[in-house]
């Protein structure tokens, strides 16, 4: 009933459903209309966020908080691509393992051999340090984007609504193969930055 | 207090109730309360074009600034504003400043500064920082609410209402600590604080109101003490923080300081003998230093007299002197447009606020960061109370165009094996949020789980900002890792953290012990505001002894007076009469009773009616007498 008074009006909307698209009556899947989602993001905001709502009693009020709490994290799990297909994935119950797991699971040694090559090099002062950690950063960036790339255009050809059929089930596999190989990537990009910070 | 359901405990506990309601009907202010300037506005509805603007209300001293310094007189009463700035030299042992840069802080936070700091500090305590002034100590938290309270007056005086609801601007880059902190302060002035909000949104929500257009704005906030810069986009009436970063320890306070230390470095050349290190000759130094870079701000050079010595100091070597400062702030510039993924080429609008932004050194070094002239159209100093203001009419439901989104600054985490931090709120998450985290126990019938929360970014949570240890107790005693007590993290739109708890297996709600690591406790700040509640009333009652003696006073000489003149012509029953009124009030006017004192300074009066009459009359017969003489002369 509560809900019901925020909302009022407005149609297709679910804030408390637990699935990101429902919140914004969006259907499933990869592929977004952006500014469609971003419409409705602040339409629902202005009817929900707390600033709308000092009027009413503490109740209300902290009901403004939670209901905004929700929309903006279902916002915050649709808006990028990145968190989108985490979100999908997550959905479809296939997000169990952390992030810490799957980067021990897979390395790539040829990257890791490089990295270790220019820490060694941080390590001893040599000049050609900074020179390497930006051509590997360069490496690494243009490697993250090809993962990318080709994680979302499997993400796209994935039905989110029925993702249990066989078919889906082998494609999901695959993006969950290359998101394991993005996140060593991205760790090692991260650790790259603080190499070149605390020596460079 | 309000029931707010599953946060109950928090509400009471944590942080202060989640959201405020505005009193009815009352006028809800905006206040900047600034590390060198504090300032106070109100939307006000303009007459002649019918829209609402927001306007600055002038100080009791007739100023739009309200300086942020308090000076403490003989007798422990503190003045606030142009009085009080003025006694940053004159008695600088007596005259606080900048104490917001030690709002929230810690004494370990703040060993950098100190040395800067030409007043003392009470180092008794490692997470309060105090201030000794006279003799006594202040929390900065009480400081700041002395500013406020002057703040309060002048809107009141302006309004001829009271005032008691305000949104109060922080820097963006505020940690929890030191936001709950303000918002003691707030509590502490008598206010009830509506919206804590970040100044560079503020500043875009006026920003906005006067452009009314749509796009992706960068601010950039120096302001005395801090440095803030938020990306944003507005998009009709929405005005979204995408990202904000800063430092909060750069601003025009440091300009003033890399100016103070190359004059006394100058002076010294000369005058070796010269002590700066007293606190006098400090805030002489530093006062210096501020002419110089006002005169700066648009002259190429200007010319100072410190100790007999004549010192130029011309814009070139001003920019030298401050340019690792300003360095400082553009890695927190690359960092909020990286986190906003807004390309630099994409931002329509750079807007500069803060007093310092005046200076064309600063202005230029923007210029360059963003690679564009930033927009320079807004008042530096004026800007981010009149977006309070205009936030403070949103939340009244005057205005129901705009809406802010804003963001949380840093991460939030707890501490996990290891002392490894980790994150449940990324730093630029839009605010509210929530996060829900699971807890078990390690111990067959452990009934207590103790959670530490951190704010900041590294991994390490020693190398992050401690906000506070939740314990959770009554959890049902059952075997090790049987009991799962879900824990959410609420982050409110004041950007301040909320905790509350539930056992799941049990269903039990576990009982949360909250222990801030810095700063006061809500029951801390209640104490202080009904002990300052207190204060005011034995300060009305002092007040009122005095005036009823003075009054007394006046009946007892204008009565004496009287009966040395016309004792003879009084029958000595109504002289006697009097002369025990007299004795009477004398005797009561040596206690402290008010009312005694008033009542015997009435019998008295009453009492001496008929020698008033008396000596009216013949003060009337003498005048009659002069003026027929007068007639008798003039023919």
């Amino acid at each position: 009933m509560r809900l019901r008074h925020f909302v009022r009006g407005v149609s297709g909307y679910n804030v408390t459903s637990d699935s990101a698209f429902a919140v914004f009556g969006l259907p499933r899947k990869f592929e977004l209309d952006q500014s469609a989602l971003e419409t409705r993001y602040y339409e629902l905001s202005k009817r929900l966020h707390p600033d709308r709502h000092t009027a009413g009693d503490a109740q209300a009020r902290m009901k403004s908080q939670e209901l905004s709490a929700l929309l903006n994290q279902a916002y915050l799990g649709l808006r990028a691509p990145e968190a989108r297909l985490e979100t999908l994935l997550k959905e479809a119950g296939h997000l169990k393992e952390t992030a810490q797991t799957a980067a021990k699971n897979q390395i790539p040694t040829e990257l890791a051999e490089e990295y270790f090559e220019i820490q060694e090099a941080v390590m001893e002062g040599d000049e050609r340090a900074p020179t390497l950690i930006t051509h590997f950063r360069a490496i690494l960036e243009q490697k993250k984007k090809a993962l990318d790339g080709e994680m979302y255009e499997k993400a796209r050809s994935v039905d989110w609504e029925s993702p249990d059929s066989a078919l889906m089930k082998s494609n999901i596999e695959k993006i969950l193969e290359l998101r394991r190989e993005q996140s060593y990537v991205r760790s090692m990009l991260d650790n790259l930055e603080k190499l070149g910070a605390t020596h460079g | 207090m309000a029931d707010n359901g599953y946060f109950k405990e928090l509400t009471v506990v944590a942080a202060g109730p989640i959201t405020h309601s505005p009193t009815t009907d009352t006028p809800i202010i905006g206040i900047d309360l600034g590390t060198s300037n504090s300032l106070v506005a109100i939307v006000e509805l303009d007459p002649a074009t019918g829209e609402r603007v927001p306007r600055i209300i002038k100080s009791r001293e007739g100023s739009n600034i309200v300086p942020s310094v308090v000076h403490f007189l003989a007798d422990g009463t503190a003045e606030v504003g142009i009085c009080a700035r003025k006694q940053r030299v004159r008695d600088a042992e007596h005259t606080v400043y900048s104490v917001k840069r030690l709002l929230g802080r810690g004494a370990a936070d703040i060993a950098e500064l100190r040395k800067n700091l030409p007043f003392n500090l009470d180092e008794s305590s490692a997470t309060n920082v105090r201030l000794q002034v006279g003799g006594k100590s202040y929390t900065p938290i009480e400081i700041s609410a002395m500013i406020l309270r002057e703040l309060k007056a002048a809107a009141e005086d302006h309004l001829g209402r009271a005032v008691e609801d305000a949104v109060i601007t922080v820097p963006a880059y505020f940690n929890d600590s030191q936001r709950q902190a303000t918002r003691a302060a707030g509590r502490l002035a008598g206010l009830n604080v509506l919206r804590i909000l970040n100044e560079p949104t503020a500043a875009s929500l006026a920003y906005g109101l006067q452009r009314k257009r749509n796009g992706l704005i960068a601010v950039y906030d120096l302001g005395g003490g801090t440095f803030d810069v938020s990306i944003l986009r507005l998009r009709d009436g929405i005005f979204e923080v995408l990202a904000t970063n800063g430092d909060t320890q750069l601003g025009g306070d440091d300009i003033d300081q890399v100016i103070a230390s190359w004059l006394s470095e100058t002076v010294h050349a000369t005058y070796p003998h010269v002590d700066y290190s007293e606190p006098n000759a400090k805030a002489m130094l530093l006062d210096v230093a501020e002419g110089l870079k006002i005169e700066l701000s648009s002259g190429i050079s200007a010319i100072a007299t410190v100790n007999e010595v004549s010192v130029t100091l011309t814009r070139a070597l001003l920019a030298e002197l401050t340019q690792p400062l300003l360095e400082r702030t553009r890695k927190p510039v690359e960092s909020a447009l990286k986190d906003s993924g807004v390309a630099l080429k994409d931002l329509t609008d750079i807007v500069v606020v803060g007093g310092p932004t005046r200076l064309a050194i600063v202005r230029d070094f923007v210029g360059k960061i963003f690679d564009r002239e930033p927009n320079v159209s807004m008042h530096p100093d004026e800007v981010v109370a009149c977006g309070a203001a205009i936030q403070a009419d949103i939340l009244a439901g005057n205005n129901r165009e705009f809406l802010l989104l804003d963001v949380v600054p840093l991460s939030l985490g707890i501490e996990t094996f290891g002392g490894t931090m980790s994150k449940l709120v990324p730093r630029n998450t839009t605010v509210p949020t929530m996060a829900k985290e699971q807890f078990t126990t390690y111990v067959d019938g452990q009934t207590k789980v103790a959670i530490n929360v951190f704010q900041g970014e590294r991994e390490l949570v020693k190398d992050n900002r401690k906000l506070s240890e939740f314990v959770l107790t009554g959890i049902p005693p059952l075997p090790a890792g049987v009991a799962r007590v879900e824990v959410t993290f609420l982050v409110d739109a004041d950007g301040i953290l909320n905790v509350a708890a539930k056992e799941i297996y049990s269903g039990v709600e576990a009982a949360i012990e909250v222990k801030p690591t810095y700063g006061l406790t809500d029951a801390e700040v209640e104490r202080m505001l009904e002990d300052g509640q207190k204060n005011a009333e034995s300060d009305r009652k002092a007040a009122k002894l005095i005036e009823a003696r003075n009054d007394s006073r006046t009946t007892l000489l204008a009565t004496e007076k009287s009966l040395l003149e016309i004792r003879a012509t009084l029958d000595t029953e109504e002289a006697s009469t009097i002369d025990t009124l007299i004795a009477t009030l004398k005797k009561k006017m040596e206690g402290e009773d008010v009312d005694a004192i008033r009542i015997a300074n009435q019998q008295l009066n009453l009492g001496t009616v008929h020698l008033a009459e008396v000596l009216m009359n013949q003060t009337l017969e003498k005048n009659v007498k002069n003026s027929r003489a007068d007639d008798l002369l003039k023919k």
